[in-house]
């Protein structure tokens, strides 16, 4: 079997309008994020690597196995939408318990692990109470927990985040981490960026419906040359590091800090940068109190790519 | 990246077969089914006319009853095809009602919930999904079809003296047949509409005008062409000459409707048009996702 979520040159078009076309991507066991703007087509990629969508060209294959042979694709794959969808009049009990149990499990334990499951979201008290009266943050754990509840290989979440409260936010962000510790993969489309960057193994940015850049945010963050990565340093001498710097190529612009106690360096090559200061330290006795990147991070990577954004500063 | 330790345990036990897991569906619809009084009476009524046949048949065989209200058995004829036709009818009124009530709830609210990604996101196909709703009314039409006159046919095979179970096979076959048909086309017909219409009462009173606007229409053309064909756009009557053939009764001049004339080739076409159209409609409209072109 093989062991990723693989896209080979898939398109899918409603009628005459985009939902994806031709991505080529492979991901991997960890956690994932695809990113985006509305209509971007992230929940495209996840409904056609469930087979809830065909794709007009191309083949998508979920370790190994074709999207459309359910029977066999749902016993590895989880899957919560981002819409809050349940059917009429069912309790998280009832609504976790009844799914679980089209996965072929038999009552008692269907009913085992639904209860176990509801625990661990915090909704223990309100399980036997109708969804109809839970409120979004609770519908949205109720989500999570019938995506997970059958220990799939493959957890796709669309907008997992959306409705928690920090603290849920943090305990459901801890247990992506753990999910994908153990070695599934957990593929996150989100919005908040600052949680993707904390949560992301690698991410997937998606503009109108093609894949601009995936891979580990600093390796996409390096990718994006025509746009100098802002590193900050706080030192002793900046007014020396400055004039260093300036006799380097791939230094675009410095700027020092008001109290003098630091510069932000704008650069074609931070790898360089970095390698200059350490000469800095070595040959010249540079005292370096923090070196922090400004910009290497998701939100960067999305203003450059997704929404085409120049003045960073 | 992540460290990827493999410790997660997916479920290895024993899983319940596809059949039984095809239950759930059904199962869960029938929670909220019986808390309708109204359909609850529906249901109940539609025994009526089965307890009642079998009162017949039980006083046909009891002669000191039949004398002691002044009768003869060869006063009361005895139950033949007609009579099993005649209850088929009545048994297929019963379950149009039941499918006009609970037909259109059992795809709609789905669809309009959205709940739909929620069923085909596990080890469930399309056809599977449809499957299990047709079983909701698949089950409950036929508890007030096949299974009573079945209960029916063997109480009267057990009180004649003669062979006569053995002599009639046929009724019993055609019985069940004409109702195992029946109950497909009525479902399939309803679901269809259910998918097409969102609207629960609103998909009620479709599908009573196509039920009760197509007979008048019917009616008026074989008036006004002078000929039998317009019965095929009356579903009941075409579910009468398929079962009226299947029994091996006659159903021209004097039918239990009194109208069916319609030949046989007709009652098919009519049968092929509405399941091929209602098999195209779900196949339309049941997805995960709606794609708006």
């Amino acid at each position: 079997m093989s062991g990723e979520i693989a896209f080979d040159d898939v398109s899918k078009f409603y009628g005459e309008v985009l939902g994806v076309n031709r991505v080529t991507i492979a991901i991997a066991p960890g956690i994932t994020s695809l990113v985006g703007p509305n209509g971007s087509g992230k929940t495209t990629l996840m409904n056609l690597a469930t087979g809830l969508l065909r794709p007009t060209r191309g083949r998508v294959r979920v370790l190994g196995l074709s999207p459309h042979d359910p029977e066999r694709l749902f016993r590895l794959v989880g899957y919560c939408t981002q819409f809050d969808a349940f059917p009429h009049g069912m309790t998280g009990l009832t609504f976790v318990t009844s799914f679980l149990r089209l996965h072929g499990l038999s009552r008692s334990e269907a009913e085992g692990r639904a209860e176990a499951i509801l625990t661990r979201f915090g909704l223990r008290e309100a399980m036997t109470r109708k969804i109809a009266g839970y409120s979004k943050g609770m519908r949205q754990r109720v989500k999570l927990a019938q995506a997970i509840v059958h220990e799939p290989r493959v957890v796709l979440l669309d907008e997992p985040l959306n409705g928690l409260d920090p603290m849920a936010r943090a305990e459901v962000m801890e247990l992506f981490r753990e999910l994908a510790g153990n070695g599934r993969h957990v593929v996150i489309s989100s919005h908040i960026l600052h949680e993707v960057d904390q949560l992301s193994d690698r991410v997937i940015l998606v503009k109108g419906g093609y894949v601009v850049a995936e891979g580990g945010i600093h390796g996409v963050r390096t990718e994006v040359a025509e746009e100098p990565m802002s590193v900050m340093v706080r030192c002793d001498r900046p007014a020396f590091l400055a004039s260093r710097l300036f006799a380097q190529n791939h230094t675009v612009e410095v700027a020092l800090h008001d109290d003098r106690k630091g510069l932000m360096v704008r650069t074609r090559d931070a790898d360089l940068l970095y390698r200059l200061l350490n000469r800095a330290v070595v040959e010249d006795g540079l005292e370096i109190e923090r070196v922090s990147s400004a910009d290497d991070d998701v939100a960067a990577v999305y203003r450059y790519l997704i929404e085409g954004e120049r003045d960073m500063r | 990246m992540a460290v990827f330790d493999r410790q997660y345990q997916p479920w290895e036990g024993v899983r319940t077969t596809r059949a039984e897991r095809l239950l759930i569906l059904p199962r869960y619809a029938y929670r909220g089914l019986f808390a309708s009084r109204l359909f609850t009476g529906l249901f109940s009524a539609a025994f009526l006319p089965p307890i009642l046949g079998a009162v017949y048949v039980w006083l046909r065989s009891n002669l000191p009853m039949l004398a002691r209200i002044g009768l003869t058995p060869d006063k009361l004829p005895v139950p033949d095809g007609r009579f099993f036709l005649v209850g088929l009818y009545v048994q297929l009124c019963f379950a149009a009602v039941i499918t006009l009530v609970q037909g259109p709830a059992l795809v709609s609210p789905d669809l309009v919930n959205g709940s739909l990604p929620l069923y085909l996101s596990r080890p469930v196909s399309r056809t599977q999904y449809v499957l299990g709703k047709f079983l909701v009314l698949g089950l409950l039409l036929s508890a007030v079809t096949w299974v009573p006159l079945t209960l029916l046919f063997l109480l009267q095979g057990a009180l004649e003296t003669e062979p006569w179970m053995a002599a009639n096979a046929r009724i019993l076959f055609g019985t069940v047949a004409a109702s195992l048909l029946a109950i497909s086309v009525l479902s399939l017909f309803s679901l269809a509409l259910s998918a097409w219409v969102k609207s629960k009462a609103f998909a009620r009173a479709v599908m009573a005008g196509m039920i009760f606007i197509p007979t008048g229409l019917g009616l008026e053309l074989n008036r006004m062409l002078h000929t039998d064909w317009g019965h095929a756009l009356n579903l009941l009557a075409v579910f009468e000459t398929i079962g009226a053939e299947l029994l091996g009764v006659p159903s021209r001049n004097g039918g239990p409707t009194g109208t069916p004339d319609l030949p046989l080739a007709g009652a098919l076409l009519s049968i092929a048009v509405v399941t091929s159209g209602s098999l195209l409609l779900l196949n339309r409209r049941l997805r995960a996702f709606e794609v708006v072109r």
